[in-house]
């Protein structure tokens, strides 16, 4: 195997800008090939792994079970939003409306409750809102065949707007106490019924994602998806149920936050959309599509938790924590864009 | 109940102050308008400013018309320019930014429309083209949780704040306000960290959460406002930790609550409907072309357990 670089681009084309790489592309031929192919299959399991060392060898109170635990909890919420965006970035689509559907999902449950329906009837109202705004979105990108960034941040203005009309921007409390088990709760006492159901939850969609035949769509899709039109997928339907799922799941998220904290909030979940996709593509989903899986995201937002959380044990400043996540962030895209475009 | 000395009362500010020669009313077909640009409309606070600016407006035949830029200190001075454009008899700005408004000021200012600046007040050099300033300044209010504090814990112990986005004005006027109520008592109270929960209550609830890892005394949390000091509550309960003081800044009726319960030991009720009611009343005096006094402080009234009972209703 020859390990020198190639600079023709591979097919024989002149230099130039068709040809231009990126820093270290043309890396990960031959011998080095593999080193880097690990690398690249299993970053941010490493990067958690770093991480992880790191933190215990800085700090005496990181490798606590409490500690661990509370990263765990803190996290969760972030966890099930990236898992309905994993299944949307593997068939190369986006959903930015998911921080506005947490925030209304969290606001029909509670005003279901407030108008005197049930728990489990609020609940099924709160994540219908969730499922019908994915659902929007799904029809909207499928049937316009526009931009899914463009079309999920305009739903996600709407979906803000009506949780604004709904609340008057006042705050509201949940009125059936057995509803705050689901953010508080915990099993045994000791782990959160929201870990519980992220991890969970990554585990279905891990089966569905490898072992079904909607999941392997999911991947042509993503790949090619003249492709799987020609070899007869039900490509829409598909998406549809994508868009929906993702909205499904970041209404479930929002229905763990307002339990968690007692009350609703319109913006409850500002920033989640970039934290979700940042927190997949950290682990291993391709902005591209066609790559991705539930347990790696769940490896990502990991990371992302535990760096939250040695930002504060290790008492970094607070211009130093915003360079250290945005230095993450760039890390994680150039990553995306050389170790998997070669 | 601790007036803080340094609001000024209004008959203090009345006496002192003077307008600018901002006097007429200037709305073109003489009825009584307000165009008003928030920071943020989604608050409890501002949703308190606006209730009581409707209803005072009901009383003076107000029309009055909000714009909401959501703390893009951009957005806000295109907004205020948008309001220019509609020419009404007043215009109230919450400064997102003090500086960055400062020019649209001075546009309104020269096409003869007089301003009102609401809860966050422009800089000096903006002053030259506002009428007032009404609302509660954020320095007060750190400065009463601060004086809260030092007489809740006799000046000792160990203190962490969980603060709003990091560089907002609030975020730093609440935190000099405490640290000087502090230093002025003469208090032993250590600043151990100030770590940015962006005034979410979940986000609070995590940050907290790190920093009971982090420090194993924390003696006081100051939240910056009541739904990050309760957030940081959810922590400290879920942890199982006894003995903390909490304290906030808003008066929420749930932190007001939380007092009576015995979970908090104060917040710094800001009189929010009141300031929404004597903007109208003020915008109203600019439009009659009076005289105004230079600001118009809307008290901030410490809420603490020994007086919660008695301030209960106006909690928020």
């Amino acid at each position: 195997m020859s390990i020198v670089p190639e600079t023709n681009g591979g097919n024989g084309q002149k230099a130039g800008l068709a040809s231009f790489k990126p820093p270290f592309a043309s890396l990960g031929k031959g011998r080095s090939g593999t080193v880097l192919r690990l690398l690249r299959n299993h970053t941010a399991l490493i990067l958690l792994v770093v991480l992880i060392i790191a933190g215990g060898l800085l700090s005496d109170v990181f490798l606590t079970s409490r500690n661990l635990l509370n990263i765990m909890w803190a996290v969760s919420i972030l966890g099930i939003i990236a898992l309905g965006q994993t299944v949307l970035l593997i068939t190369c689509n986006f959903d930015m409306s998911v921080a506005f559907v947490v925030g209304l999902a969290g606001i029909v449950t509670v005003l279901a409750q407030i108008a005197g329906f049930d728990l489990v009837t609020s609940m099924a109202l709160g994540l219908g809102a969730g499922l019908a705004v994915g659902t929007i979105n799904g029809l909207l990108v499928v049937y316009t065949g526009a931009n899914p960034f463009l079309i999920t941040l305009g739903t996600a203005l709407l979906a803000y707007s009506i949780s604004l009309m709904l609340t008057r921007s006042q705050t509201l409390y949940a009125t059936i106490p057995e509803f705050n088990e689901l953010g508080r709760g915990r099993l045994f006492g000791v782990v959160h019924y929201s870990v519980i159901l992220v991890i969970v939850l990554a585990i279905v969609l891990e089966f569905v994602l490898r072992r079904t035949a909607f999941g392997r769509s999911l991947y042509v899709i993503g790949l090619n998806e003249t492709a799987g039109r020609m070899s007869g997928l039900a490509i829409r339907r598909v998406k549809l149920i994508a868009f929906a799922l993702c909205g499904g799941t970041a209404a479930l998220a929002g229905l763990i936050m307002t339990s968690r904290t007692g009350s609703t909030v319109a913006s409850a979940g500002a920033g989640m959309e970039f934290d979700s996709i940042i927190a997949a593509v950290l682990g291993g989903t391709s902005l591209f599509g066609g790559h991705g899986g539930a347990l790696r995201t769940l490896v990502g937002v990991l990371v992302l938790g535990v760096l939250n959380n040695l930002l504060i044990l290790l008492s970094v400043p607070i211009e130093g924590q915003q360079i250290a996540k945005g230095l993450v962030f760039l890390a994680v895209v150039w990553a995306d864009s050389v170790l998997r475009h070669r | 109940m601790n007036w803080n000395p340094r609001l000024g009362l209004l008959g203090a500010a009345a006496a002192v102050g003077m307008a600018s020669g901002m006097g007429g009313a200037s709305a073109q077909d003489g009825s009584f308008s307000i165009c008003v640009v928030h920071n943020n409309a989604d608050h409890p606070s501002i949703t308190a400013i606006v209730n009581g600016m409707n209803d005072e407006g009901k009383i003076y035949g107000a029309d009055i018309t909000y714009f909401d830029p959501a703390f893009d200190p951009q957005k806000q001075a295109s907004m205020v320019e948008d309001c220019i454009a509609r020419a009404p008899s007043v215009i109230v700005v919450n400064a997102v930014d003090p500086a960055a408004v400062v020019q649209v000021l001075k546009k309104a200012s020269d096409a003869g429309i007089p301003t009102v600046m609401q809860n966050a007040d422009t800089n000096d050099e903006g002053h030259q083209y506002t009428s007032t300033f009404v609302g509660s300044q954020s320095y007060d209010q750190g400065y009463a949780v601060g004086e809260m504090i030092v007489k809740a814990t006799d000046g000792k112990g160990n203190l962490v704040m969980v603060t709003g986005k990091p560089g907002q004005f609030d975020v730093v006027q609440r935190a000099e306000g405490a640290k000087q109520a502090f230093a002025d008592a003469g208090a032993s109270i250590e600043v151990l960290a100030e770590e940015p929960a962006d005034w979410s209550k979940d986000k609070a609830l995590t940050v907290m959460q790190d920093l009971l890892t982090r420090y194993p005394q924390i003696d006081i949390v100051f939240g910056q406002d009541d739904p990050m000091a309760l957030g940081a509550l959810q922590a400290i309960k879920a942890n199982g930790i006894e003995g903390i003081k909490v304290f906030g800044v808003n008066g929420n009726k749930d932190a007001c609550d939380a007092i009576k319960a015995g979970d908090m030991y104060g917040t710094a009720m800001q009189l929010s409907y009141m300031v929404g009611v004597y903007t109208v009343r003020v915008a109203y005096d600019l439009y009659q072309g009076r005289q105004v006094p230079k600001q118009m402080l809307a008290p901030t009234a410490p809420v603490t357990p020994e007086n919660v009972d008695v301030l209960y209703d106006q909690c928020w």
